[in-house]
């Protein structure tokens, strides 16, 4: 723990020695110095997912609010994401994402885009690692029309070859866009030194330049015919819906389509692998900042510890008041953000410490980071920091459900990782949630213990993407070893 | 759930009651403006302070201070250490924020329901004691913050730099909107203490804001706490302010090149356009649509989907208070002339400027727009903030009726009148951003 911020901690409700602004006195409040306590904590229950099957194995959730006339949804669709990239083949479940809307069920990819418009919907097919998700936001009048429409996308994509040799064209331009964009390079490279640069979880899911042109249209339709196999997909739908009439919609649309040859979703096969460095650079002459991304693998989510690492991750680099944020800007100056996230996943995920920093305290900032991550390891979090942590993960729970999109959302991720649907609802055990109950229950050694097990800064890997010239000779100093170095589309330069 | 907002026939179906923001408003003494929406769904309290203060309202040599000042409101105040009002509104489950532009500045406090007395107890703090604990290390450690936001946001963004030349180049040295909002890094250095007293005391009265409380609240209550907390506070005198008379227009066009560590060249298109709530907004909004946004759009269609020389297509009309903009942007494929991209823009300008949409392309883009508006609405905070919107700048918190039943009464020849009238090769600024070296700002 720095001094200026137990110094900070220990200020918190006391009032600072200035004179009393005499303009207060008018204001009939007797004591300025305390804030006013918070009325009774309000009560909060998650809104209701109704599960039903359909008949092809889709599962549906279904979670009404009728307080305005529209609807959003995901399809989700497990084991479609970026860890399902054959090798040699980076790049190949988004690019088959992205044909699912470029031409299906008789529609060219010009009419899909002209419908949904027409709708007043708007349709979205995305990848993550682990999975494929088509989402969707519409109007509960044109819902009928759109689910139809998304039943097209998913069921029937046309992956026809002119249209396929467009969007190909599109993706190669980006590729060749990527030296433009830093932080996703820096992640690249951080993924790949994590995970191994060509592994499920270390190869970028946007793919690589080099690997796009091994890859066809044909790889896409056998893509999509082994991973896109309904009876593991879950439909979310939330908004004003009525339960009973969408399962009867579906069950002659989607519920009514079948596979053959499909295959069950597996864990993919993502382990740690060894950098090639601790510390990666990328030399991006005349940057302004060094993006920076330090990290390691962290747990997946069905580790017990998963509360506490939050809470630790909390306090680290989550909201302003976190570690991170009150050190690098509130206290140095030395960057605008930097926070700490983790990919909770079906294997173990990525845990990333991301800021931009000036260019001349890049060192400095890598160096408190450390120094922070350190700190976290070797003392216990002072009880006013580890509340406000605690409070904050439970309290801002209701905000997730704040509009029908975060609410499926909410409802995706828990299926996702095989969490029962009412995971945040009170039951018998845990009266206000069994969520909330577990962060209640961690402690100052519980987030001591996340450092020092999960998280101990010599195995944490660095990532840098900035003007060598003018911050190498002050990373040199910091005894991080020989620096492995990379292009500035993130691929490995030969020694 | 007292948020009445039903949707019209404008996409199927009969027409229902005309959709509207509930809220409940009330002025204190001191001018202070103040609305509540009513909505219990999650036991949530959002509050926007809306301060009519933005970078048009800056002077000489201190571009950027209105945004620097914003940062400024964070750092603590007579009660409140640096950093408490930040603590205390997370361990309330909630976050502090907000955000600036050429015309406003708008504070956004976020926690649970129960901690609204906590909340209005922080702001008046910093509205009425802001200056008790200001210091120079403050105004010096968010000048750094500040400087850093601008690389990450600018000078280290590919095209980072392309909104302060077109502001530079659309708008007349002595026009409010001929900087931007982050400012240039000279001024930034040269902000000083007394600037930020002198700003505070001039803007930062109760009768230059509007305050919005909405969420899971009783209005009476609110307007007991709001009383206890605000209406004590002076009225001050209304802020002088720079006025600023309506530029000569743009009679021939201004070509701008310029060069960036980028891969691609990318076009610039941009117009100066009628100011926010003004009669041709709706038309221009919905040309923006037709030309730009999105794969069903005009230039999409040409430039990327058929002929493949671009990577990406927008258009977009932003209406402000002094006047608005209209941009169109269109990222290059490797190889390809930028001249001959900004020559096939004009071909589909002047197509819509000859011939007027037909009724169901002015339908798809009208619905299309519809229900973007009507989804952003879902949020309790943009509600929030639209409202305080309407009242500003519309001079009547009941628009939202009127502006949806504006937006959906567009037809294809106002579309076409609108791309005549506004978007003409000799009124526009044409900025073509190629690889190269980054080049240097110029002041």
């Amino acid at each position: 723990m720095t001094r200026a911020l137990s110094i900070l901690l220990v200020l918190c409700l006391a009032t600072p020695a200035v004179a009393e602004n005499p303009l207060f006195g008018k204001s009939g409040i007797s004591d300025w110095t305390k804030p006013p306590p918070p009325t009774r904590e309000p009560t909060f229950r998650p809104p209701v997912a109704k599960r039903m099957k359909l008949a092809n194995g889709i599962a549906l959730l279904v979670i009404e609010n009728h307080t305005l006339p529209i609807v959003s949804m995901t399809l989700y669709v497990p084991g479609a994401g970026a860890a399902s990239d054959p090798t040699g083949k980076g790049g190949l479940a988004a690019y088959t994402a992205d044909l699912l809307d470029e031409g299906a069920g008789g529609l060219s990819a010009i009419a899909i885009a002209e419908e949904q418009d027409r709708l007043g919907a708007s349709i979205g097919v995305g990848i993550d690692t682990d999975s494929a998700q088509v989402s969707a936001s519409t109007l509960s009048k044109t819902l009928d029309a759109t689910l139809a429409l998304v039943t097209k996308l998913v069921k029937q994509p046309a992956f026809a070859d002119e249209e396929a040799e467009r969007v190909k064209g599109d993706r190669r331009t980006s590729l060749e866009q990527r030296r433009d964009r830093p932080r996703e390079v820096a992640t690249i490279v951080l993924n790949g030194a994590l995970f191994g640069p060509r592994s499920p979880y270390g190869h970028p899911g946007s793919g690589v330049r080099e690997e796009l042109e091994t890859i066809t249209v044909a790889d896409a339709r056998e893509f999509y015919r082994q991973r896109y196999n309904p009876a593991t997909m879950t439909l979310v739908v939330a908004g004003d819906v009525d339960p009973a009439a969408l399962r009867k919609q579906l069950d002659t649309g989607l519920g009514a389509w079948k596979v053959t040859g499909a295959r069950r979703a597996a864990k993919p096969d993502a382990k740690p692998a060894k950098p090639p460095a601790r510390l990666l650079l990328v030399d991006r002459k005349g940057a302004a900042q060094s993006d920076v991304r330090i990290g390691l693998v962290g747990p997946d989510r069905k580790d017990p510890r998963y509360f506490q690492f939050e809470v630790f991750r909390t306090v680290l680099g989550d909201g302003f008041t976190s570690r991170l944020m009150q050190r690098l800007r509130e206290q140095l100056g030395i960057t605008y953000g930097a926070s700490a996230v983790m990919s909770w996943r079906v294997a173990p995920g990525p845990f990333v410490i991301a800021t931009a920093i000036q260019t001349p305290s890049t060192a400095t900032g890598v160096q408190e980071i450390i120094r922070m991550v350190d700190e976290l390891a070797a003392t216990d979090v002072p009880a006013a920091e580890l509340d406000k942590a605690k409070l904050n993960m439970i309290r801002a729970l209701p905000a997730q459900f704040d509009t029908n999109a975060s609410t499926v959302a909410a409802y995706v991720d828990l299926v996702q990782h095989g969490l029962p649907d009412d995971y945040y609802a009170p039951r018998a055990a845990c009266p206000s949630g069994c969520y909330v109950a577990a962060v209640r229950r961690v402690t100052a050694k519980d987030v001591k213990a996340i450092g020092k097990q999960i998280v101990p800064s010599p195995r944490l890997v660095i990532s840098i993407v900035g003007d060598l010239e003018k911050i190498g000779p002050e990373l040199a100093k910091l005894s991080l070893g020989e620096p492995a170095m990379f292009d500035l589309y993130g691929m490995p330069l030969a020694k | 759930m007292l948020l009445a907002l039903v949707v019209v026939a404008a996409i199927t179906g009969p027409a229902a009651a005309e959709p509207q923001i509930d809220y409940t408003r009330f002025q204190l003494d001191n001018g202070l403006d103040v609305f509540v929406i009513e909505d219990h769904e999650a036991p949530i309290v959002y509050e926007v302070l809306w301060f009519r203060v933005g970078s048009k309202d800056e002077v000489t040599n201190r571009t950027g201070f209105a945004h620097l000042f914003e940062h400024l409101m964070f750092k603590g105040s007579s009660h409140l250490p640096d950093g408490l009002m930040d603590r205390l509104l997370e361990a309330a489950g909630g976050w502090s924020n907000a955000f600036t532009s050429s015309d406003m500045t708008v504070y956004q406090n976020v926690a649970a329901s129960n901690f609204l007395e906590q909340m209005l107890w922080m702001e008046s703090d910093r509205l009425v004691g802001l200056l008790d604990t200001f210091d120079q290390a403050k105004l010096d450690n968010q000048r750094d913050v500040v400087l850093n936001e601008r690389r990450q946001s600018y000078e280290n963004q590919p095209y980072g730099l392309a909104s302060l030349l077109l502001q530079q180049n659309l708008w007349p040295r002595d026009h409010g909107y001929h900087w931007t909002t982050i400012g240039l890094v000279a001024d930034l250095k040269a902000a000083a203490v007394p600037d930020v007293a002198a700003f505070f005391t001039r803007y930062y009265v109760p009768n230059n804001a509007t305050l919005v409380i909405a969420g899971d609240v009783k209005p009476d209550e609110v307007k007991r706490l709001v009383t206890k907390y605000f209406a004590w506070i002076p009225k001050a005198q209304e802020p002088a302010r720079p006025r600023y008379k309506t530029p000569p227009p743009i009679t021939k066009e201004i070509v701008v090149d310029s060069t960036d560590d980028v891969k691609v060249p990318r076009v610039y298109l941009a117009w100066r356009a009628p100011a926010a709530f003004t009669a041709d907004e709706p038309a221009l909004d919905t040309l923006a649509a037709i030309l730009g946004d999105g794969k069903s759009s005009r230039l999409y269609k040409r430039l990327v989907y058929d002929e493949k020389i671009a990577q990406d297509v927008r258009a977009s009309f932003d209406g402000e208070t002094l006047a608005g903009t209209f941009d169109i942007v269109v990222t290059s494929k490797p190889g390809v002339d930028p001249k001959r991209l900004i020559k096939e823009i004009g071909e589909e300008i002047d197509k819509l400027a000859a011939t007027a949409p037909d009724s169901k392309e002015v339908e798809r883009a009208i619905n299309s727009r519809e229900a973007s508006f009507l989804n952003s609405l879902e949020r309790t905070l943009s509600r929030a903030i639209l409202l305080a919107r309407y009242d500003i700048q519309a001079n009547d918190p009941d628009y939202f009726a009127k502006d949806l039943a504006r937006r959906r009464a567009v037809t294809g020849p106002q579309v076409k009148a609108a791309a005549a009238m506004y978007l003409r090769q000799s009124a526009r600024v044409t900025l073509t951003i190629r690889p190269g070296k980054k080049s240097q700002e110029k002041p």
